[in-house]
């Protein structure tokens, strides 16, 4: 059993890890970093670290935030170290059983199967499993 | 038995080979279980065959392997690159018996057994913490207050220490700021007295966690000499600066880059012994690495006394490759040419592996490495028969600056105040007549000195809905930077006091902004990008007119048309002021 932290960013319904969830927090200003990705918000301060702001909706070509919204920080540990994800709001913990997996490919229309490492089938809809590495990896890294 | 022997040892190189080959692909995708798999397949070969022929070191270096590789299989994770590391050790050691099994028919009579404790090492390490695996590269970034499960190694003790630290001169510099609000000397006392301390733990916490350089130059010089030998060559190398500590975690990165700089003017710059001498140089080349520090920056200056970089070659190449047409490339001058050789998308324009204008990638693999680690690398100078300089800066990590905030509309950023020469306060009206254009550059005018301008609006695409609220004659601030023997100015719209402050990493999304070196966080406890005041200087005002306006030289109208061509972009006083 694995228990998953829920979130849910232009209604489709996501899950991490709890254990790479860090923190959520809400009403932190966040610093502009010119020239950056269109994904990359910007930087926040988190407990004395520099932490980069991953926009979810921008990363996933989702329709962007209303002017209102007060989006969510979800603190991420990554292997890249940590991240917050802008997500629209978050909700409880799942406890999963491994054998709801079902295959990803068609479960996934509304956003790049890329970023999901698999899913979930509950009792009434499907749960997406990010892949927190993926969505930070920078694409054009040259490995030496 | 002899045909036996024969068969095995040419499937023995085969798989030799095909091991050499999956691990690099697998140092690119280190997640891929199917590269894993192969390899694990490669290994189990080898144990089957040296069981059959009874090799019993060749088994027992197999064998382990195969352990840490069905481990790696089962651990769902990426494989770290210190892993890949282990396994190539072992296939050396493995290639080491099978050639003296070529040549002699026989096992040697004993190997190293280190790399067999090494891997078990590895292979218990990875057992204990099972779990924890995939969140193991956190514990460095993160924090106390946050202990991570499982073992606890020395390195995140002082990790974590040093986060702790961090957040302690955080709150000091808050600290700092009530000191005229409460007006005690007493008060005084125990802050100052508080503030030390915290310093003291500081300079400890960070003294464990640097390395002077020197330590790892001490081979270098032994990887020099042999290289330069097979070429006939004979090299002297100087290192200036060994004492500078640089973070433990740079230092590998920083080895890897030398090493490539160092071949680099070995086997191109450095002429042979007799060359040297008839075009009356020193028999011995000389190649100098000078180590220094200066704000937020570790700097190393790579220089040799080779042949320098041929403007000409590189010309040709820009064009065999397509990256100019001819006539783009003869009207670019030699001094400027040359720096094409780290410009970006360079990198990689040579499939062959072989030379780059006259130059090996090598120096792809330098800039590669430095850039990922948040450096940058230049070429600072070179002169045709005279030698090159290669400069290369790393932001120290942790290390504390002092720092000035400059506000460009309502947006703050630090610059290290080692670069500050003056601040000028104006209201905007004398600061149009301070201005004067000269061949598309502004030049802000100060006591008979001309100040090429940076408009950092314009560079940090800033855009301000609310920009009419501004009034609009505001005072403004004249910002006189000085890098490199060249002084500048940039309008802000604020400045405010100085403080200390320590510098941090960007993640490896934001690190290759050149307009950056590290990000920190202010005494309001707001982040704040730290300005690149060198690469900004070197990226905006390297040209040769800027240099010659600066100096009151006289300049020819070809001079300007190629500049323009060459595609500088002129700042727009008009959209600044607008």
């Amino acid at each position: 059993m694995r228990k998953i932290c829920t979130f849910t960013i232009n209604g489709i319904r996501f899950g991490i890890d709890v254990l790479k969830v860090m923190s959520i927090l809400q009403n932190i200003e966040i610093i502009r970093v010119p020239l950056a990705g269109k994904a990359v918000r910007g930087i926040i301060q988190y407990r004395g670290h520099i932490i980069t702001v991953i926009d979810l909706r921008k990363k996933f070509d989702l329709p962007d935030w209303e002017s209102s919204a007060v989006p969510l920080h979800a603190i991420i540990k990554t292997k890249k170290g940590v991240f917050s994800f802008l997500v629209d709001e978050v909700s409880e913990i799942q406890e999963i059983q491994q054998n709801t997996k079902v295959e990803i490919g068609k479960n996934t229309q509304e956003i790049d199967s890329f970023y999901v490492s698999h899913s979930y089938k509950l009792d009434d809809s499907i749960l997406l499993i990010l892949d927190a590495e993926k969505v930070v990896e920078v694409k054009s890294e040259l490995s030496v | 038995m002899e045909e036996e022997l024969r068969i095995f040892l040419s499937e023995s190189y085969e798989t030799l080979n095909s091991l050499d080959r999956e691990l690099i692909q697998l140092g690119k995708n280190p997640e891929s279980e199917d590269i894993l798999r192969t390899i694990h397949a490669n290994f189990q070969a080898f144990l089957e065959s040296s069981k059959f022929l009874h090799f019993s070191k060749l088994e027992s270096l197999t064998h382990i392997g195969e352990r840490l590789i069905t481990q790696l299989i089962q651990s769902d994770s990426e494989v770290s690159g210190e892993m890949i590391t282990t396994i190539l050790k072992l296939n050396m050691a493995i290639r080491e018996v099978i050639f003296h099994i070529d040549e002699t028919g026989k096992e040697p009579p004993s190997i190293n057994n280190s790399i067999i404790q090494d891997v078990e090492e590895v292979i218990k390490k990875n057992e204990a913490e099972g779990m924890i695996g995939d969140i193991n590269d956190v514990t460095d970034i993160f924090m106390a207050g946050t202990p991570i499960p499982g073992i606890s190694t020395e390195s995140d003790l002082t990790d974590r220490l040093m986060n702790t630290v961090v957040e302690m001169i955080h709150v000091r510099e808050r600290l700092f700021n009530f000191r005229p609000l409460i007006n005690s000397y007493e008060y005084s006392q125990i802050i100052s007295r508080m503030s030390t301390l915290v310093q003291d733990v500081y300079t400890q916490v960070r003294g464990s966690k640097t390395q002077p350089v020197g330590t790892l130059v001490l081979n270098l010089d032994k990887i020099i000499k042999d290289t330069a030998k097979q070429l006939g060559k004979s090299v002297i190398l100087r290192i200036i600066g060994k004492e500078k500590e640089v973070d433990s975690k740079l230092l590998d990165g920083i080895r890897i880059t030398l090493v490539q700089l160092l071949h680099n003017s070995v086997t191109h710059g450095i002429e042979r012994t007799e060359q040297r001498i008839a075009h009356d140089k020193s028999p011995d080349g000389s190649i100098t690495i000078e180590c220094f520090q200066s704000g937020e920056l570790f700097h190393a200056i790579v220089s040799d006394d080779g042949e320098g970089l041929d403007p000409d070659k590189i010309r040709k190449k820009l064009v065999e490759k397509s990256v100019l047409f001819t006539e783009e490339a003869s009207k670019i001058p030699d001094d400027e040419v040359i720096h094409y050789v780290f410009k970006d998308g360079y990198a990689g324009l040579n499939e062959s592996g072989g030379f780059i204008g006259g130059r090996p990638s090598g120096l792809d693999i330098a800039k590669a490495k430095i850039e990922s680690m948040g450096g940058r690398i230049f070429l600072k100078n070179s002169t045709k028969g005279r030698g090159v300089d290669i400069h290369l800066t790393l932001p120290q990590i942790n290390s504390i600056v002092s720092v000035i905030c400059v506000n460009f509309g309502k947006e703050r950023y630090a610059i290290p105040k080692i670069y500050l020469v003056e601040i000028v306060p104006m209201d905007s009206e004398s600061l149009i007549k301070g201005i004067e254009v000269i061949h598309g550059n502004s030049m802000f005018i100060r006591k008979g000195k001309r100040y090429p301008l940076i408009y950092m609006k314009q560079i940090l695409r800033y855009e301000d809905p609310d920009m009419k609220e501004i009034p609009e004659n505001p005072m403004i601030h004249i910002v006189i930077l000085e890098n490199d023997g060249m002084q500048f100015a940039m309008v802000a719209d604020g400045v405010s006091d100085m403080e200390e402050a320590v510098v941090r990493s960007l993640s490896s999304q934001l690190s290759g902004i050149f307009l950056f070196s590290g990000a920190t966080i202010l005494s309001d406890e707001k982040p704040s990008l730290i300005l690149d005041i060198g690469e900004i200087q070197r990226h905006y005002l390297n040209s040769k007119i800027i240099k010659k306006i600066v100096n009151f030289e006289n300049i020819e109208i070809t001079e300007v048309q190629t500049e323009i061509q060459n595609d500088i972009e002129p700042p727009f006083l008009e959209e600044f002021l607008k």
